[in-house]
Order: structure tokens, then sequence, then C-alpha cells
């Protein structure tokens, strides 16, 4: 029974999106004017509701995770701390600056924790990256093949084509970098892509028709 | 009995990781802190057709906007400069150059005015901005490169977000290159935050964007915000730009936003991971420019400053500036890649030797 | 001392903090990473609020707050309240027993995607399946048939080549140790090395953007924040 429930409410989820694509927008027949789509919006925000209020779960789930570890004094409490603490400062002075009147409260999410804390640690985090790609290529960058070769051929025209020296070496070498995107790099990644978005689709469908295995037994024992 | 030690490694082939971090960090700081004292240490970027043909789209619009409005603007200029040219104002400026200067820019914001009253091209562009701070290394220039771009032709353009932490920067950009130009919020722009729902929420969009709206960051209704007067659905919208650092937005726009009867072009602002993949709408001709990350940035200054007006300040020389850091570090990987390849290749000689010594 | 130039001299303090990580894994950086997880937490619990539940839910819908002062609340608006009902068995992921009403909410997202990818499939991907149809024989338009394209023909032919070649190396229907298929295959596998090398050459760009930022922000706004301090700003 449960997986059944589960099995209609996943074949509903669909089907109104799914004739919607297939059907025309208006069908007329005589004096009648059909319109599948005719509480479209309604039915979008509907759906964005189902969804929107379970922001809660993320939210609980940080308190039981780490809450409990500032409430039991486990190893890093005072890491949790400042986690739990982080998202309610935010939360608060989030709600307060949008919905209160208050410019001082404004300013502090806005310019200290929105611009100054969010922003920059976000950044940061990100830039970790080019570090590691630097200790990439002197560690594990090796031209030991000649597919390994092509590989940095290729990466040299691009990286040399995009920047300024390349254009002020030679002002065809943005051309051939182009070239080489558009008449290599794209048919090689949309071949990539094509089977991608095969597969896509199909997994769509079975996940749509409950035909995934782990959906189907989902609910049931 | 004992494991012999492992042989040790070739020294060119055990540099420390944080040599190679320290010798990255400062070598893209040096230019960084030289150029605070000199200008000259900048080289041209290139001018990628990809970034050209945006700005061709953008200046098309401009073009439409201005053979629209025409016999409009011919007939009321006239008009507007004398009675212009009376205001108290202009009479204290002594110098005529100056007051010439005045009289003009005075009469272009009144023709704005009135020609956006009037209704006569009844358009607005979509700039979808999802600049993260993530992202905000590419997307922020390229953002405020394409704002530039539009206030600077006075296309009004609306601006949104379809990821949370792209807020702030829908508010900020516009507002900086505001200021630098003088536009005004409502008239020029508007700015309608975050927008839930994604895909769903652009399909909505689509067919009916007053509705889908409803009101802007400052909780105005819609239909209160003078650009968007008579704006009702995606055959209003000549173009939609998304810049984003996500692969999967584009996709979005493309596939929903659209009315019954018509589809706007696209354009895509992307961060320099995703090139190879918009490349491929671009070549499908789904988009009609394309900025590839923060190479596209500047190029995209480059093709301002072509365009600016003399009372206009000139683009920001960030993105100049950035590339030429960017420079110095494709060189530097380059030299890593050599590194690593020259110590493998020197080990492997070295240990032919030492197997061959006597 | 204004908001803004202590979030400046705060946000230095919080990328050096993780710049840290880079020496080796420290406490300074294991507090602003968690930090940075429960402001974004935050953030993203204070956008969901203010940008769709209030606006585009409560005030319009259940609330029914955008009607004129002397209009009724309409019975109709109450049935808002259905949906959110629905999402809320949401959190019943938490009940070992009844889990399973979580995954109905679950089964519905699923679906609503299933439904949705028609559109994304014919939108999005057919263009590009029709663009990758070129002629392999370009001729320029012109009276008598017009004349070859031999530039464009290469490129056509080259297009069609990577395409099928990088798709053959990625069919596993079927043997590749076949003559044709073999020599196909291994043509796609170096073509879509091209296509990596190509792939890693835009990848140094985009991060190297992410650190230059960075070093941008700290060189020039950071700094300008220090200044700022010392003139009692």
């Amino acid at each position: 029974m449960r997986k059944w429930l589960i099995i209609v409410f996943t074949f509903l989820g669909g089907i109104y999106f799914f004739i919607a694509f297939f059907l025309p927008e208006h069908i007329v027949a005589g004096r009648t004017d059909f319109q599948w789509t005719r509480y479209n919006d309604e039915i979008s925000d509907a759906f964005q509701v189902i969804f929107y209020v379970s922001i809660g779960l993320g939210v609980i789930n940080i308190f039981r995770v780490y809450g409990y570890q500032v409430v039991r004094g486990r190893k890093g409490w005072p890491n949790a701390l400042a986690l739990i603490i982080g998202m309610l400062v935010m939360t608060v002075a989030g709600l307060w600056s949008e919905f209160g009147k208050s410019d001082a409260v404004s300013a502090f999410f806005q310019d200290f924790l929105f611009t100054g804390i969010y922003n920059n640690l976000g950044s940061a985090m990100f830039s970790l990256l080019a570090f590691y790609i630097a200790g990439a290529a002197y560690r594990s960058f090796r031209v030991q093949s000649v597919e390994a070769g092509l590989m940095m051929l290729a990466a040299l025209v691009v990286m040399i084509g995009q920047i300024p020296l390349g254009f002020y070496l030679s002002a065809k070498f943005p051309v051939v970098r182009n070239w080489l995107m558009s008449q290599v790099s794209t048919p090689g990644i949309r071949a990539i892509i094509f089977g991608i978005v095969v597969a896509m689709l199909v997994t769509a469908v079975r996940m749509w028709l409950s035909l995934e295995k782990g959906r189907a037994r989902a609910g049931g024992r | 009995m004992p494991a012999e030690p492992a042989p040790k490694p070739f020294w060119l082939l055990s540099i420390d990781r944080r040599v190679v971090y320290l010798f990255l960090l400062v070598a893209l700081t040096t230019p960084l802190v030289v150029q605070k004292f000199t200008s000259h240490l900048t080289m041209k970027p290139a001018p990628l057709p990809s970034a050209r043909k945006l700005f061709d789209r953008i200046e098309q619009i401009a073009k439409e906007r201005d053979e629209a409005v025409r016999p409009f603007r011919e007939k009321r200029r006239p008009e507007l400069e004398a009675k212009l040219a009376e205001s108290d104002d202009l009479k204290k400026v002594t110098d005529p150059a100056k007051r010439q200067a005045d009289l003009n820019t005075a009469v272009e914001k009144a023709l704005a005015e009135e020609v956006r009253a009037a209704r006569l091209w009844n358009k607005i562009v979509i700039l979808g901005s999802e600049v993260e701070p993530q992202t905000r290394g590419e997307l922020y220039p390229q953002a405020e490169a394409v704002i530039r771009h539009l206030m600077m032709r006075r296309i009004p353009f609306a601006v949104m977000t379809l990821t949370a932490p792209g807020v702030g920067y829908t508010r900020a950009i516009p507002d900086k290159v505001a200021r630098e130009l003088g536009r005004d919020y409502g008239k020029d722009w508007a700015n309608f935050g975050y927008q839930v729902g994604g895909s769903l929420r652009l399909q909505q969009m689509g067919k009916n964007i007053p509705a889908t709206l409803k009101e802007d960051v400052n909780r105005t209704p819609v239909e209160k915000v003078p650009c968007m007067q008579g704006i009702k659905d995606a055959g209003d919208v000549p173009l939609v730009i998304e810049i984003s650092g996500l692969v999967g937005t584009l996709g979005s726009w493309i596939n929903y936003f659209a009315s019954e009867k018509s589809r706007p072009d696209m354009a895509n602002g992307c961060t320099a991971v995703s090139v190879t993949d918009s490349f491929a709408y671009l070549e499908s001709k789904q988009i009609v420019g394309l900025l590839e990350g923060i190479a596209g940035a500047a190029a995209y200054n480059e093709f301002l400053a072509e365009i600016r007006e003399p009372d206009q300040p000139y683009p920001s020389a960030g993105p100049r500036n950035h590339m030429t850091s960017q420079t110095v570090a494709h060189v530097l990987i380059v030299l890593f890649v050599a590194l690593g390849n020259l110590g493998v290749i020197l080990a492997a000689l070295a240990r032919r030797r030492k197997g061959a010594g006597p | 001392m204004s908001w803004e130039t202590l979030g400046v001299l705060t946000g230095g303090l919080c990328v050096l903090g993780i710049y840290s990580f880079l020496w080796k894994e420290n406490a300074v950086y294991r507090f602003f990473e968690h930090l940075y997880i429960g402001v974004a937490t935050g953030y993203g619990v204070v956008l969901t609020i203010s940008e769709f539940l209030w606006p585009k839910w409560l005030k319009p819908h259940l609330l029914d707050l955008d009607r004129a002062a002397w209009e009724p609340y309409h019975w109709v608006n109450a049935l808002w309240v259905l949906p959110a009902l629905f999402g809320l068995l949401m959190y019943f992921i938490f009940s070992r027993k009844r889990s399973w009403l979580a995954q109905i909410v679950i089964g519905v997202g699923l679906g609503s995607s299933g439904g949705l990818a028609f559109r994304g499939f014919f939108n999005e991907f057919l263009p590009q399946a029709i663009d990758s149809f070129r002629p392999l024989v370009a001729m320029a338009p012109g009276a008598g048939g017009g004349s070859l394209q031999l530039g464009l023909t290469l490129e056509n032919l080259l297009f069609a080549v990577t395409l099928l070649c990088v798709m053959t190396y990625f069919f596993f229907s079927f043997e590749h140790n076949k003559p044709g298929i073999k020599q196909a295959s291994a043509l796609g596998r170096w073509l879509m090395m091209i296509t990596f090398g190509a792939f890693f050459g835009s990848t140094v760009m985009a991060r190297m953007a992410l650190l230059i930022d960075r070093l941008q922000f700290l060189t020039r706004d950071w700094v300008r924040g220090f200044e700022t301090l010392l003139r009692g700003g």
C-alpha cells in the first residue's frame, strides 16, 4: 500500500508537466478553448511551496549534529558552537534586516555578515583550488604518452591564446585558440553531452514511472 | 631481514608543495602591488570574438531602439533645447563649451524620460546574475561590463538571480555603475532579487512577467516600476544575458523562458571552467554571444572603451590588471609542468647512469 | 568605525585564516570552515523566507494581505495551506517508523523533474544535435551551383569525424576490436585528449581568477581598510 502510494504520487508529480509539454497551448473546438496550462502559475507556485517549506530540514540536522557536540562537550565543540552561533546570528540579522526598519541592522547584515564574512570565506575556500592546480601541474602532469602530449599541447594553445601575452606574441594565437575550441573541443564535448543527456532522460523517465528498483521498493517491506 | 630503504627521489621532483604555493603567491601578488604604482605593467587583452558577438548584439538593440524613437526625438529635441537653455542652472555656467555639454546632457535625459513615458520602445533586457562568492572573481567583472554597456546606451534592463548568494550582487553591481554614469533606479533598471523556483519560475515568467515577479526588491509593485510598464511576456524581451558559473541555469533560460509566440535571444557569461560547454551552445546558435571568464570581461571592457563618450568614465581597469596576473599565472603553470617533466627525464637519465656504472 | 570597514578587515582575516590550510590543517582553518557553514545555512534560510515564502506564498495567497481593506478574506485562499502541509511530510524523515511519508514528497520532486526533463531534452539537446549535421561539402552561394569552400568543408569534416569518433569510443553495445570501430575508437580517444587539454587550459584561468580576486582584495581593499581604521574612519 505504501509502495503504491509513493508510486502514484511520483507519477502525479510529473504528469502535469509532461502533458503541458506535449499538448498545444490552446485546443480550440467550436466555442471551447481548452488550455491545460490555464492555472500554470498557481500550480508552479504550489510545487515550490511543497519543497521550500522543508528548509527547516537542514537547520534541524545542524542542531542535531553540532548541537549534540556542544551539549556533550565532544571534541571540536568550540567549532560547532561557532557554526551554530554564526547560523543564528545570520538568520536573525537577515530577517530583521528584511522585515524590520533598522538601517543599523541592515548595514550589519549586508556589510559585515554578507560582504565581510560570507563572501570572503566562500571566495577564499574556492580559491584554494588555484594552489592545488599549481601543485598538480608540478607533481602529476607527466607527458609520458602521445595522448598526454596531445593534451598538453592543446592546453598550451588554449592557455596562451586566452592571455594578453598570446595576443602580444601574435594576433593569430586567439584565433587558433578559438578554432580549437569551436572545431575540436565543441564536437568532443557535444558527443559526451549527447550520451549524458540521453542517459539523463532515460533515468528521469525511469524515476517518474518508478521503474528504478530503489524507488519501487521505497516505503515497502 | 630489514627492508631496504626507499630510494631518495630526485631533487627536482621533491620540492615541497609549500614552496610551490609560496612561489605562486609571490608571483601573483607582485604585479598587483606594482600596479598600484604604475599602470604601464598591463597588456592589452585579446579581443575575443565570442565577447564581440554579445557586444554587437547590444549595439544592435540600441540601434533598433534609436530607429524606433528617432522621429519622436527629432521632433522634440529642438523644443527641449529651447526650453532647457532658459533654465537658471545653465545660465549660471559661463564657459560656453561647458554650457553646451550640460545642455546636451539635460536634453538627453529629458528625451529619455519622454521616450519612456510615451512607451515608444517597450522592451527590456533581462540580466540573470548568478554571481556568487566562489565565482565573483570572473563573473563580477562580466556583470559590471555588461551593465555598464546597457547603462551607457540607456537600454533598460531587469536584473535578477536564481541563486540565493547572488542577491547582494544584484544590488551592488548596478548601484556602483549607476553612480558612475548618473543613472536612476526604476527608470534605467529594476532589481527583482532572488527568484526562487528555478525552471518553474522561468516558465511562469516567460508567459507573464508582471504576475510572476509581482514586486521588486524594494517591494514596489511591478506595474509601478517605470521601466517595467507595458512589459508583458518574453516577447517584450529582446535579449537575456545569463551570467552564471552554474552549467544548468543557462539551459533553464533556453528551455523555459519563452512566450507562446517568441523566444528571446540568449547570451551567456560563464566561468572559464564552463567555456567548453558554453561553446557548444554558441556553435549551435542557441546563444548569440559569450563572455569567457575574466578574459571575456577584459575584452568587453576594451570594446566599451572604444565607444565611451567623453563625459563618461573609463571602464574599470580591474579586469585588465587581473589579466596581467593571469599571464604570470599561466606562464608559471607551464613552467611547473615543464619542471616536473624535466625532473622525470633527469631522474631517468641519472638512474640509467647509475645502472650503467662500474 | 562603520560596519563596512569592519567587514573588510574581518574579511581579510577570514581569507588569511582559510589560507593557513596551505601550511597544514590547523585549528584556525577549522574554525573558519565551521563558521562558513553556519553563515551560509543562515543566509539560505533568510532568503527562502524573505524571497519566496513571504512575498510569493504567505502574503499574496494564504494570508491574502494584498487585497483591499474592505474586501473579505476568501475561503479559497485557505487552500494554499495544503501544499505546505504536504511539504511538511518531509520532516517525517527523522522518524524511523514513518519515514516513508517523506518518500512521498521526494517522489513528487522526482516525478516533476522527470516531467520537466522532456522539455529540457527537446529544447536544449535537439538544437545541438541539429547543428551537428553540417554540410560535408560546403558550397558558397553563386551562379551555377556556387563554388567549393575548401576551408569550411574541411572544418565540417573534422567536426563530424570528431563527433562520431568520440561517440564511438563511448558505445559499449558492441566490441571495440572490430576493424573500423577499433580505429575510430582510438581516434576518438586522441581527439578527446585535445578536448580535455582545452578544458584544462580553461580551468587554469578559472581557478587562478579566484585566487587573483582574493589577492586583489587583500592588496587593495584590505589595505584601504587599515588606512581607514588608522584615520579613525
